[in-house]
């Protein structure tokens, strides 16, 4: 049997569906909404912290600090101990600051690119603020050994506001390649002495000279500049550029140091964001920490650092949200793996379900196929047990209905022979009373009615009779009786009383084999030999009626065979019903039951029958097969 | 002094017309439309035959009840069912009541006063001396009087409505000889379906088998009748 969902039974299957679909779409609209409640949580953190910013005394001292300049920023970098030996190997990866035309504060000689450049790099560690100057000169003037001044020769100049608010100076220079101190300026441009706490190395190199520097921090406060002076004349000696990001002579135009990780940053750096900038009043980045997180998925809080009514910068905190992203990925795999699970289980259950179904239906089916036998009487119903479930219960509610099919069926049963026995009454008061007349002297000329009428009766005696027959041979069809006979026998028998019962009929019998075992009672056998022989007898419009018996596959196959009349097509079944004739009502009374009581005794023989046209001529061919002797047959 | 018959049928015309049959035939007819004014009858004085129908009235097997009273008054009278009713059930029934002959209404009227003729001659035969032997047909263990209507095989009495003793005879006369259910039916004077004869030869055959469990001289030829197996 081929198994087949029904459409119906997927609708659980779509239903379930649809779950995968409403949770895509709900887990969706849930990031969208999380995003939505970072964002607005960003916001008034932001807000917060920028509050909790504007407290903070050293931030705001700071903050405020460098707010009032419009210099610019210089960043230091974190830095370990670094050796002061005039290398660059030693310092962290970073880009230095480029100084070169647009950075000559002062010029007194027309400046070409190779005159003079230099890259700045800055750095810090808790104790030393590092500077390393990576010079590029076309010709490097040392400090005269005898000479006092410490200006008229290379030299780089830093200036630096101290901690406690005060402004400092220093120059440093060198007579040759070596480890340098700082020489403490006045600020009229006088060198007054060395500041042996701030040191470093003077290096020689191919394009120039490399200085580098360590200040102790205690010196160091949040203003800085630093300038390289070039002097290119062993004899004149005379300044030719300054070059620097501001200059070193004035305290107001210092620009601003930020050390790392200094209070600022040290404050924005332990947010949890992915970064955290302080933007200056005027839009300048003071401090920021992290990496800008990819855009698409960035947000941004911002929020200004004001304390009473002053705002000194503002806060920018941007946050990636791809752990938000990675958190929906996750669930939306999670969904997939669960709604397929769920599908498959739905699908295993709906299809449980449906085989049960269809198991259940085969069997109540097969109930019902049996309640009728094949000729279609109904048996009771068998009483069920407790219906298991509807379908069970279905079967038994249709208990009363088979019962009142079966009454009626019997009514119908009962009917025949009622009638069969009600009318046999007033037909014998006519047959007496015809009877009684007929004894008595009555013109010759009237006889001839009452023959007539005699004639009518007798007709319809033999049609009560072989209503009867019918309902009688199923009486007689009793198991008891069966025997083993030799079915030839019966056959040979029959045909040679037609040749004597219907002489205007030529008979040919074919007998392929001489005895045809089988099981059955030969009685019942001969009258439905009889029953075919009288239709084959009477469709029959040629002289010749066949009769032939061969064994086939353990079968018994009697072929009767006529010339004339053909079948109508699609009635060869309906044929071995009850009262179902296809024949013109010429002649005598049919009524349809020789074949009815053909198919009951061949039934009961185990056989079957079968009509159809005949093929080589036209007319009928009658076909019934016996099994041939049952091994396991009832014989007594 | 002719015969009293009473005929017990409770469709008035029928009876009347089996009545007038009779009448006509020189019998003298007592008729009964139900069970309990027979019986009246009966109670004082019983009839020579009695016809009886099985459904009386409201009485579904108001027959066989009479039938009943009829064989515990007297064990000779002879009976005879006639009734439309032609179930194998209730021809058992019937003659298992002690009835000599059941007949369908299908019988004819000619018929029907021939087997009571029939019943009566043989009384008429059984009352005299056993000397008449003009009628007996012996053949082998089978003796057969058509006078006194009775059947002895291996010399011991197969007891025969008239209908079977009529094919028993019809088939023991010509021994060898295939009968035909057409000749069987004329010969016992029935108007009957194939099936019904066949019947009639499965009681026959019984009747002989349980006196004889070896029986088998009636010999079925299919297709076309019966025959009586003479001695080989």
């Amino acid at each position: 049997m081929r198994t087949r969902l029904p459409v119906v039974l997927l609708l659980p299957v779509l239903v379930v569906l649809l779950f995968p679909i409403f949770g895509w779409l709900w887990l969706n609209g849930m990031q969208q909404e999380m995003m939505l409640t970072r964002e607005s949580q960003l916001h008034q953190t932001t807000a917060s912290v920028a509050r909790t910013l504007a407290m903070n005394e050293d931030f705001v001292a700071v903050i405020s600090d460098l707010n009032d300049n419009a210099a610019g920023f210089l960043h230091s970098t974190e830095t370990n101990d670094l050796t002061l030996d005039g290398r660059e190997q030693d310092w962290p990866d970073q880009i230095p600051m480029s100084f070169s035309l647009d950075n000559l504060l002062e010029i007194y000689f027309p400046y070409t690119t190779d005159s003079l450049g230099y890259e700045l790099r800055v750095g810090n560690n808790i104790e030393s603020l590092f500077l390393f100057f990576k010079v590029q000169d076309d010709v490097v003037v040392y400090r005269q050994l005898n000479n006092l001044s410490v200006h008229r020769n290379d030299h780089v100049q830093v200036a630096i506001s101290t901690p406690d608010g005060s402004y400092s100076r220093y120059t440093f220079a060198t007579i040759q390649p070596s480890d340098v101190t700082a020489h403490v300026i006045a600020p009229g441009g006088r060198a007054l002495r060395q500041e042996p706490r701030i040191n470093g190395r003077w290096r020689a190199t191919d394009s120039g000279y490399n200085l580098e520097v360590a200040i102790p921090l205690d010196l160091v406060g949040s203003r800085f500049s630093a300038t390289v002076v070039d002097v290119d004349d062993e004899t004149t000696r005379e300044i030719k550029y300054v070059m620097g990001a501001a200059g070193t002579g004035d305290p107001a135009t210092l620009g601003r140091l930020i050390l790392s990780p200094g209070p600022v940053a040290r404050a924005v750096g332990l947010l949890p964001y992915e970064m955290v900038t302080v933007i200056s009043r005027d839009d300048a980045v003071i401090v920021s920490s992290g990496e800008p997180p990819p855009s698409d998925q960035a947000i941004e809080g911002r929020a200004p650092i004001s304390l009473n009514g002053q705002q000194f910068g503002t806060l920018v905190i941007r946050d990636g949200t791809a752990d938000l992203a990675e958190l929906v990925q996750e669930l939306r795999i999670q969904l997939i793996i669960v709604s397929t699970l769920v599908l498959l289980l739905t699908l295993a259950a709906v299809y449980f379900i449906h085989a049960s179904i269809r198991t259940r239906l085969g069997d109540i089916q097969a109930e019902i196929d049996s309640l009728a036998d094949s000729r279609g009487r109904i048996s009771a119903l068998s009483p069920g047990e407790d219906p298991k479930d509807e379908l069970a219960k279905f079967v038994t509610e249709l208990a009363p209905l088979l019962n009142r099919v079966t009454q009626y069926n019997d009514y119908l049963e009962r009917m025949a022979s009622r009638l069969n026995h009600e009318l046999r009454t007033p037909l014998s008061v006519v047959r007496s009373s015809l009877e009684n007349l007929s004894q008595d002297s009555i013109p010759p000329d009237q006889g001839v009615y009452i023959e007539r009428a005699q004639n009518g009766i007798q007709r319809l005696t033999n049609i009560l009779n072989k209503i009867g027959e019918a309902r009688r041979l199923e009486d007689s069809l009793d198991e008891n009786e069966v025997v083993r006979f030799d079915l030839a026998e019966v056959v040979r028998g029959c045909v040679s009383g037609y040749e004597s019962a219907y002489p205007e009929k030529e008979f040919e019998l074919s007998l392929e084999v001489e005895q045809v075992p089988v099981t059955g009672i030969p009685e019942l056998f001969a009258q439905l030999i009889d029953k075919l022989v009288d239709n084959a007898v009477e469709f029959s419009d040629g002289n010749q009626i066949r009769v032939r018996l061969t064994t086939e596959n353990q079968s018994a196959i009697l072929r009767v065979m006529n010339e004339g009349t053909e079948l109508p097509p699609e009635t060869t079944e309906r044929l071995f019903e009850s009262m179902v004739s296809f024949r013109n009502s010429e002649a005598t009374s049919h009524l349809g039951l020789g074949l009815y009581v053909a198919k009951i005794i061949a039934d009961f023989h185990g056989g079957n029958i079968r009509i159809a046209n005949r093929e080589d001529v036209k007319g009928v061919l009658v076909t019934v097969e016996v099994p041939l002797l049952r091994v396991t047959s009832r014989l007594r | 002094m002719s015969y009293r018959i009473a005929i017990i049928e409770d469709d008035d015309l029928l009876r009347q017309n089996y009545a007038d049959a009779f009448e006509k035939s020189g019998y003298q007819v007592e008729s009964f439309a139900g069970r309990a004014e027979a019986q009246n009858i009966f109670q004082s004085r019983l009839p020579d035959l009695a016809i009886i129908d099985i459904g009386l009235g409201d009485e579904i097997d108001g027959g066989f009840a009479l039938c009943q009273w009829l064989r515990k008054r007297s064990e000779q009278l002879p009976i005879i069912f006639l009734s439309a009713r032609d179930d194998d059930i209730d021809i058992v029934s019937g003659l298992r009541m002690g009835a000599d002959d059941y007949l369908t209404k299908d019988v004819s009227l000619p018929h029907l006063v021939a087997r009571v003729a029939a019943l009566f001659r043989r009384i008429e035969v059984m009352a005299e001396p056993e000397q008449n032997k003009a009628n007996v047909l012996v053949s082998g263990d089978l003796e057969i009087d058509g006078e006194r209507l009775s059947c002895h095989w291996k010399s011991e009495l197969i007891d025969l409505t008239l209908t079977e003793f009529w094919i028993v005879f019809a088939l023991a006369k010509q021994p060898g000889h295939v009968k035909s259910r057409d000749q069987l039916m004329q010969d016992s004077q029935l108007v009957v379906d194939d099936g019904t004869i066949t019947s009639h030869i499965k009681r026959i055959r019984k009747k002989f088998a349980a006196v004889d469990p070896e029986f088998d001289r009636i010999d079925t030829v299919y297709g076309i009748g019966y025959r009586w197996k003479g001695d080989s």
